[in-house]
């Protein structure tokens, strides 16, 4: 055995193996690394050989975070210190291209010590495992955030029903996320116990002779293959293993002994009792015969299954919740489910049945991956008692076989079964308004699919169709809502036709949906046709009318209201007037779905207003008219006035006569208060009478003007006046108005001065703004009883019978004003004073 | 200076279409010897065709004219519109004022406007009035 075991060229055995090894000096130098080491690390013997473990294998300097080499050296160090083997957490260590790129890689590193017989530190075994695609696996998780990301902006822009029901599957989709994460944590804890184990078993090293007789062994095969190495060596495979030169891994090994070249495969490995386990094999053709290196990858494998089958459900789960966010009616997304559940999920079959009314048969409603031939099978399918389904229904929870071959509820389906390579199932309930109503059945070609995860997805899957036919349902009600919606119509059409209004319902390509009888008289009226339901309103209108038609009735749908008064001949001619009015008629969402046009008949309202109109015009013309006589009986009235102002003075001038002097002084009086009376109905005729002419007052000019005139007419000329006026911003206004406004308020002032008083003064303060001009003119003049400052701007009113005047001023003042749009109001103390203040408004434009 | 025994003027023109206001401006002027000449008329066409025939005799051209406004046939506006067509040495020989009793503000703007009429007075003329024509002249 010994000398067999010295011919065996154990270098060339361990640079073959399987496993990623390098083997170190103590000084971290290389003395060798195995094949598969130098080809995942993308380097070559002897470029490495004999060199520094960290020249070779450097960080990578684009990664600012790389501490590959840190970790290892601790790693190594800590197994030169302590002698013992030392397993490294899963690192990022990227790899140096030839080309001197760095390639991303994660690697599961273990470092193992070789002592010799003074227990020293001869060799470190370093070995790896490229673990880049499993971690490429849990970068997997981050795509799937993407995909919900995805879902959530394209449920924003939803409908809010819509994003309700997406907020709800998110809510599931983080729950089920949660679970992949959960599920990948735990994967990872699998691969690092896997590792732990591997480290302590290693590869299994068998050689096998020509006669297929076992050579050498060693523990970890001695264990691999539950027996001992005294019970394998010197015996052939098929003394030991009956029947193994049927397997396929026989096969594999006896093309390796007879052609000599090397093979590399996975094998599943059933033993006796049944068990099975997955076992990496290197075979290698060597003197005696064949060469085999056996790894346990059995845990790898079954995570990996684990991981696979987990994200098969993942992307079925999240089709189906997209398809519930999509998909508007029952059939296609139960047609849907049952397709994705074959696409995504690989199973072999899906059907949903529906259970009849006395739940004694349940019908295939939509259906995936069963044979035409087998169809007939479904529909329907008597409920037999202990079945699959009828187990859902009596449990009201899901059902699940994980093996067909056995168990008594599935003996009905068992040559189906077999038939179509169905080896597991799962029958989970769909629940609509509280009750079970179909059942979601799925068929696996796999045994043992149906594990506590997956159960727990497919529960959710299927509250997710349950969830989406029960919002069908709820608008189903809401259509059944809108139909007795429509039954009351009948009321409405009631009120419709016998409203005095014409009304008319057109769609949004302006086809008549509805309209009563009114509408349609006066269709008849006016465009002299018959109205139709469904045909096109645009189309009945005179060819060369069409187009502007079509143009007012975008409009409307665009939201503009149209208000129109048209007149039409009746057919006995009377012209007649209608109001017509439209506005759009829009949806839930806010879309235009319509035009409501009414027409009411207002002719009668019309005639009423053409005779007010008319009226109006008479008032108006008889207004000016009177306007014109006053204005021009004035003038008449006052010329002669002024002829006998000058006589008068004549005789004032030249008579010495006491008595004729005192009656011309009388007459003098007399014409004088009846001039004023001409001059205020004069200035009121006019301002009624003539249009506002805009111009830039000169304020302080015109005040100074206006006293300056009184002044001259005026006996009291030893009132002071003081004059302040802050005209910075212009002011525009009617001239002769403002001039008018002037004279009244400062000529009032000066009329009801104080006679007792010494020093008598009139202030007269104006401020201009962008808004108006504010004017104040106050005296220390007799003042106005408290009682009747309310009346001093009616017409007529007179405060004193001793001050000549018509009663007119203040009156003309406030009309004048308020033509200009101002306001005037007054203070006033009896005795002490009075003062007005007037607002223009500044016509700055 | 019109208590002055010499009249401030030699010649002065008065068109009023009223005959107690063509007396009464004539009276005023005379009796406070405003001119020592006062040519009266009635109508205002009449008094544009005097101004038109006596271009050539500059002593008969009047110093100052007071015009009415309202006039049947030509108004003072229309006569001033007919005056500034007349030669610029009439026209400097002599002033123009509107005396009415109108105070329609309208017909005083227009008036003022007038770079014709140097000044508007109401009516009756008065001695005020000349006195301020009189300050006008220096």
């Amino acid at each position: 055995m010994l000398n067999e075991m010295s011919t065996i060229d154990f270098q060339t055995l361990f640079e073959s193996a399987p496993g990623l090894y390098l083997i170190l000096t103590p000084e971290l130098k290389i003395l060798t690394a195995s094949d598969s080491y130098l080809q995942a690390t993308m380097t070559k013997r002897e470029s490495v050989v004999g060199r520094h473990i960290f020249e070779v294998f450097p960080d990578n300097p684009g990664d600012e975070s790389a501490d590959g080499v840190s970790n290892l050296r601790a790693s190594l160090y800590s197994v030169l210190r302590n002698r013992v083997a030392h397993t490294m957490a899963v690192q990022k260590y990227d790899i140096r291209r030839p080309d001197g790129t760095f390639e991303v890689r994660f690697w599961s590193p273990m470092n193992k010590p070789l002592l010799n017989a003074q227990q020293e530190v001869k060799y470190i075994i370093h070995r790896v495992e490229d673990v880049t695609d499993f971690m490429k696996i849990q970068n997997e998780q981050e795509r799937k955030d993407k995909i919900a990301e995805d879902l959530l902006v394209r449920i924003g822009t939803m409908e809010m029903e819509i994003f309700k029901r997406a907020q709800e599957i998110q809510q599931l989709n983080s729950n089920l996320e949660k679970q992949v994460v959960a599920r990948s944590i735990e994967l990872i804890k699998t691969e690092q116990q896997f590792r732990k184990s591997l480290d302590s078993l290693m590869e299994g090293i068998q050689i096998i002779d020509r006669n297929w007789r076992y050579v050498y062994v060693n523990d970890a095969l001695a264990l691999h293959g539950k027996t001992t190495k005294e019970n394998l060596i010197g015996f052939t495979m098929m003394e030991r293993y009956p029947g193994i030169e049927n397997t396929e891994v026989f096969k594999t090994m006896e093309q390796c002994m007879n052609d000599r070249t090397p093979r590399h495969f996975e094998n599943e490995f059933v033993y006796p009792d049944k068990t099975h386990r997955w076992f990496e094999l290197s075979i290698q053709p060597v003197e005696q015969g064949i060469f085999v290196l056996s790894l346990d990858i059995t845990a790898r494998k079954e995570a990996e299954e684990k991981v696979n089958r987990a994200n098969r459900l993942y992307a079925f789960i999240s089709q189906i919740n997209q398809q519930i966010v999509h998909v508007q009616d029952e059939k296609t997304l139960l047609k849907n489910c049952c397709d994705i559940a074959i696409e995504f999920g690989k199973f072999k079959i899906a059907w949903i049945g529906k259970f009849s009314e006395r739940k004694n048969e349940i019908s295939l409603i939509e259906q995936s991956g069963i044979a035409e031939k087998d169809l007939p099978k479904f529909t329907p399918l008597k409920l037999h008692s202990g079945g699959p389904q009828d187990i859902v229904l009596k449990s009201d929870s899901y059902f699940v076989c994980n093996d067909l071959r056995q168990g008594d509820e599935m003996k009905n389906l068992r040559d189906f079964a077999k038939e179509n390579n169905i080896r597991s199932c799962m029958v989970l309930p769909i629940v609509r308004g509280g009750k079970i109503v179909a059942t979601f059945n799925l068929y696996a070609g796999e045994l043992d699919f149906f594990k506590k995860e997956e159960i727990l997805l497919m529960q959710e899957v299927t509250g997710d169709i349950s969830f989406a036919m029960n919002i069908f349902d709820r608008d189903e009600q809401r259509k059944e809502a809108e139909k007795a919606l429509l039954n009351s119509e009948s009321n409405l059409r009631t009120i419709f036709e016998n409203t005095t209004s014409g009304f008319l319902l057109l769609d949004a390509a302006f086809n008549i949906v509805s309209f009563n009888k009114q509408i349609s008289h006066f269709a008849i009226n006016a465009f002299g046709f018959d109205m139709k339901v469904n045909s096109n309103f645009v189309e009945m209108v005179l060819p060369e009318r069409k187009e502007p038609f079509r143009i007012l009735l975008e409009s409307i749908l665009r939201g503009e209201s149209m208000y129109q008064e048209v007149n039409y001949p009746d057919p006995d001619g009377i012209i007649l007037w209608y109001r017509s009015t439209s506005s759009r008629i829009l949806d839930r969402n806010g879309e235009a779905v319509g035009i409501c046009l009414t027409v009411d008949n207002i002719t009668d309202r019309k005639k009423a207003e053409a005779e007010l109109e008319l009226q109006n015009k008479e008032l108006i013309k008889t207004n000016s008219e009177l306007d014109r006589f006053v204005y021009s009986v004035s003038h008449d009235l006052r010329s002669p006035l002024t002829s006998v102002l000058g006589l008068v003075s004549f005789i004032e001038e030249e008579s010495k006569e006491k008595d004729t002097l005192e009656h011309a002084g009388m007459i003098r009086s007399r014409i004088t208060r009846l001039d004023g009376f001409i001059r205020n109905i004069l200035s009121y005729s006019r301002n009624n009478r003539m249009e506002i002419v805009r111009e830039q007052i000169q304020v302080e000019k015109t005040i100074r003007e206006v006293i300056e005139n009184l002044r001259r007419f005026n006996e009291q000329n030893d009132v002071v006046f003081e004059v302040d006026v802050d005209e910075k911003t212009a002011f525009f206004s009617d001239a002769i108005r403002m001039h008018t406004v002037l004279e009244n308020l400062i000529s009032n002032s000066i009329k009801y001065q104080d006679p007792e008083k010494q020093n008598r003064w009139i202030k007269i303060k104006a401020t201009t703004s962008e808004k108006d001009l504010k004017l104040e003119v106050e005296d220390n003049g007799v003042g106005i009883e408290e009682e009747n400052i309310g009346k001093i701007f009616g017409m007529f009113y007179r405060v004193s019978g001793k001050v000549p005047g018509s009663g007119l001023g203040l009156y003309i003042v406030k009309e004048v004003v308020g033509k200009l749009g101002g306001t005037v109001t007054c203070n006033s103390v009896a005795g002490k004073g009075t003062s007005f203040v007037v607002h223009i408004k500044n016509m700055v434009q | 200076m019109m208590t002055n025994i010499n009249p401030v003027y030699d010649l002065v023109m008065v068109i009023d279409d009223t005959p107690e206001d063509l007396y009464i401006t004539n009276r005023v002027i005379l009796k406070n010897n405003f001119a020592s000449t006062v040519l009266q008329f009635s109508m205002a066409q009449e008094a544009l065709k005097y101004l038109q025939d006596n271009q050539s005799a500059i002593d008969k051209i009047p110093q100052i004219i007071f015009l009415d406004i309202h006039m049947p046939v030509m108004n003072g506006f229309e006569f001033l519109k007919a005056y500034d067509r007349l030669p610029d040495f009439i026209k400097q020989h002599n002033k123009v004022y509107v005396i009415s009793s109108t105070f329609d503000e309208g017909d005083i703007i227009n008036v003022r406007k007038d770079k014709n009429a140097k000044d508007f007075f109401e009516k009756p003329l008065t001695r005020e009035a000349m006195e301020k024509v009189l300050q006008q002249k220096i």
